[in-house]
């Protein structure tokens, strides 16, 4: 090499980070958790490919579902709460925390499941915060969502910022394991209808004209006196 | 009578009983949102595993056969009376509970004929739900004094939760306002106590041994109704904390809704008493303090101005700054602006960090307050005042009533 010349010897794969993309899906995402826990570095990056902007010092690896299949660490030997963690904190919306999940990862790998507490590190803290939002938001909304009757079935259409649909039907899959009901979430005209044994995601199609029932003026509750009879409140 | 009607009255009555510090909250449904505060007696409260949930607060009756002072459902009282059937309290529980509107049933009564028929009627309610509906959800009932004891223990099999209102804070008070109902208020929370140890350890043995009140028991006692001073509330609290060990002791600030020459006459509620009176109860269950340290015969009641926390901080200013990256979890926590969560985060993370103030407002720690009293790294926050006068008025929240009608007729 010439003298005076700039030496971009350095920029080899060996000094470069790496900037992990993916499809941004939530699907993709938990998937790809075993991967970086694996391989990630303290300053690597992830991001949705929508969000990539594409720059000379890092080294692009786009990942999807099959990336981790030849790998040898799986979902289960990756503790539970840092799974919760990291999937929450993507739930919430934020860029951030997906942008900084490698290095969290890497960060309790290397010093063990009680450095999730560690939050004076930047990206444990940005984590924690983000993960905080979405289980505050899906504890607010546990409480209060509304049910109403259309025939037998229990419609609940909630609006929330974090994407806590998984965390709800989960809640009332257990709460009114005997009922069949709807939870809408119509921010993403998304939602999960359960028929009294299992989940199933639904995608609402109809928003419209389940739109047009939401917007009708709240009926009031009228209460009927009928003791010998299975419902006692109609709407 | 509609039912719809019975709940209107009857949960309206059920307002004065406290589960939780925030009842009586009325939150209107936000534009294009969903749900609100306001229905009908919904409050919230904590099960035993710490859960926030929102009851069903209502009254089975107001009907009472009972004249006490303070009470608005007192006999002498000219008001609407009823009563639900418990088929009916089962009823509307189970069908507002489908609908999520609530998380559970705080049900309470006025003593209907006598305390054994009220106690009858109650557990039939609550008996209902569990075993007709398998209502699996939250359940606080009261226990009425002068109740046998077979019914409050069948009543504690079926509750989350069981609670005798001790009603005031001594037993002279009690003599004074009440129909000598409360001759004995010890008795059934001693049984009661008495069957939470006794599941607790027969369910190490077997499992399958009955629960009694797994959420255990509270009580809930007027304040401002008789003279009684804030140290002799705190240290009843505090023996009742220790002897039955209740969760929770509510502080109802006397709101005067009858004319009885016994009560006395106030401009207002109690309210910010109240509010420091919860918070001295805070210090006592969350934070290890014991009644003496709150309050003393010399100051026996708690400075409307600061926080007991606060109070005690700078009746021992000698003690701080603390310096966080070393003081021990005990001294973390009587840090005002530090709580037992955010002084467990810091033992935490400093083992990894040495940490500054910014680390410190991302572990929840409210610097606000906390900053006259802890060093970082040695090093105080810049342009933290260290003089006591400073900080006094730094901390004390502004009291000071506002400007109000003067009376026209009154002298």
């Amino acid at each position: 090499m010439s003298r005076g010349r700039f030496n971009f010897h350095f920029l080899t794969h060996e000094f470069m980070n790496t900037l992990y993309l993916f499809d941004g899906t939530l699907e993709t995402f938990i998937s790809i958790i075993p991967v970086l826990w694996a391989i990630s570095e303290p300053s690597d990056r992830l991001l949705s490919q929508s969000e990539y902007t594409p720059g000379i010092f890092e080294k692009t690896v786009y990942l999807d579902e099959r990336s981790s299949a030849d790998l040898p660490v799986k979902n289960n030997s990756i503790p539970k709460e840092v799974i919760n963690a990291v999937t929450y904190a993507f739930s919430s919306g934020i860029v951030e925390p997906v942008e900084k999940t490698p290095q969290y990862l890497n960060y309790i790998k290397n010093n063990g499941i009680d450095a999730m507490s560690h939050l004076a590190e930047p990206s444990v803290s940005v984590i924690f915060k983000a993960a905080r939002k979405t289980s505050s938001e899906a504890h607010k909304l546990k409480g209060i969502l509304r049910f109403r009757k259309l025939g037998n079935i229990l419609y609940g259409p909630y609006f929330s910022k974090c994407f806590v649909l998984p965390i709800l039907a989960e809640h009332f899959k257990h709460r009114l394991p005997n009922e069949s009901w709807i939870l809408h979430d119509t921010e993403r005209k998304t939602g999960v209808f359960y028929n009294g044994k299992t989940v199933e995601q639904a995608f609402f199609l109809l928003a419209n004209s389940l739109k047009s029932l939401m917007n009708m003026k709240k009926p009031e509750l009228k209460i009927s006196l009928k003791h010998s009879g299975k419902n006692i409140l109609t709407q | 009578m509609d039912v719809m009607k019975k709940l209107e009255i009857l949960s309206d009555s059920a307002k004065y009983d406290a589960s939780c510090a925030s009842s009586g909250s009325n939150r209107a449904t936000p534009k294009g949102g969903i749900g609100n505060g306001k229905q009908c007696g919904i409050c919230h409260s904590w099960a035993d595993d710490g859960r926030c949930v929102s009851l069903f607060k209502v009254l089975f009756t107001n009907y009472c056969i009972y004249d006490c002072a303070y009470c608005i459902n007192r006999r002498s009282n000219d008001i609407f009376r009823t009563a639900f059937t418990p088929k009916e309290i089962a009823d509307i529980t189970i069908e507002f509970y489908k609908r999520n509107y609530i998380e559970g049933l705080f049900l309470s009564s006025g003593v209907i004929k006598s305390p054994d028929h009220t106690m009858e009627l109650l557990t039939e309610a609550i008996r209902i739900l569990r075993e007709e509906y398998l209502f699996g959800g939250y359940i606080h009932v009261k226990a009425i004094p002068g109740a046998s004891k077979e019914l409050i223990e069948k009543a504690g099999k079926i509750a989350d939760r069981i609670s005798v209102n001790i009603e005031l804070p001594t037993k002279r008070s009690l003599e004074l306002l009440t129909d000598k109902k409360h001759t004995d208020i010890f008795t059934p929370m001693k049984l009661i106590t008495e069957g939470v140890s006794t599941s607790i350890a027969e369910r190490k043995i077997s499992r399958k041994a009955p629960k009694f009140a797994p959420a255990g028991q509270s009580t809930q006692m007027i304040i401002g109704a008789t003279p009684e001073t804030d140290l002799t509330i705190v240290k009843l609290s505090e023996a009742m904390y220790n002897k039955f060990d209740l969760r929770r002791v509510y502080y109802s600030a006397f709101i005067p809704v009858n004319s009885d020459l016994r009560l006395p006459v106030l401009r207002e509620p109690p309210l910010l008493r109240e509010h420091r009176l919860y918070q001295a109860d805070f210090l006592m269950r969350q934070y290890e303090f014991s009644a003496d340290e709150i309050l003393s015969p010399e100051h026996p009641m708690l400075d409307i101005a600061l926080d007991p926390k606060a109070n005690w901080a700078m009746n021992n200013f000698h003690i701080f700054p603390v310096e966080v990256n070393r003081a021990d979890y005990q001294l973390l926590l009587r840090v005002p602006g530090i709580g037992p969560r955010s002084a467990k985060r810091i033992v935490i993370a400093r083992r990894s960090h040495s940490l500054s103030f910014e680390n410190l407002r991302s572990l929840g720690v409210v610097l606000k307050r906390a900053r006259f009293f802890i060093t970082c790294k040695g090093k105080r926050m810049p342009f933290i005042s260290e003089k006591f006068a400073t900080v006094y008025k730094s901390l004390s929240e502004n009291h000071e009533p506002g400007p109000f009608q003067l009376p026209l007729f009154n002298t």
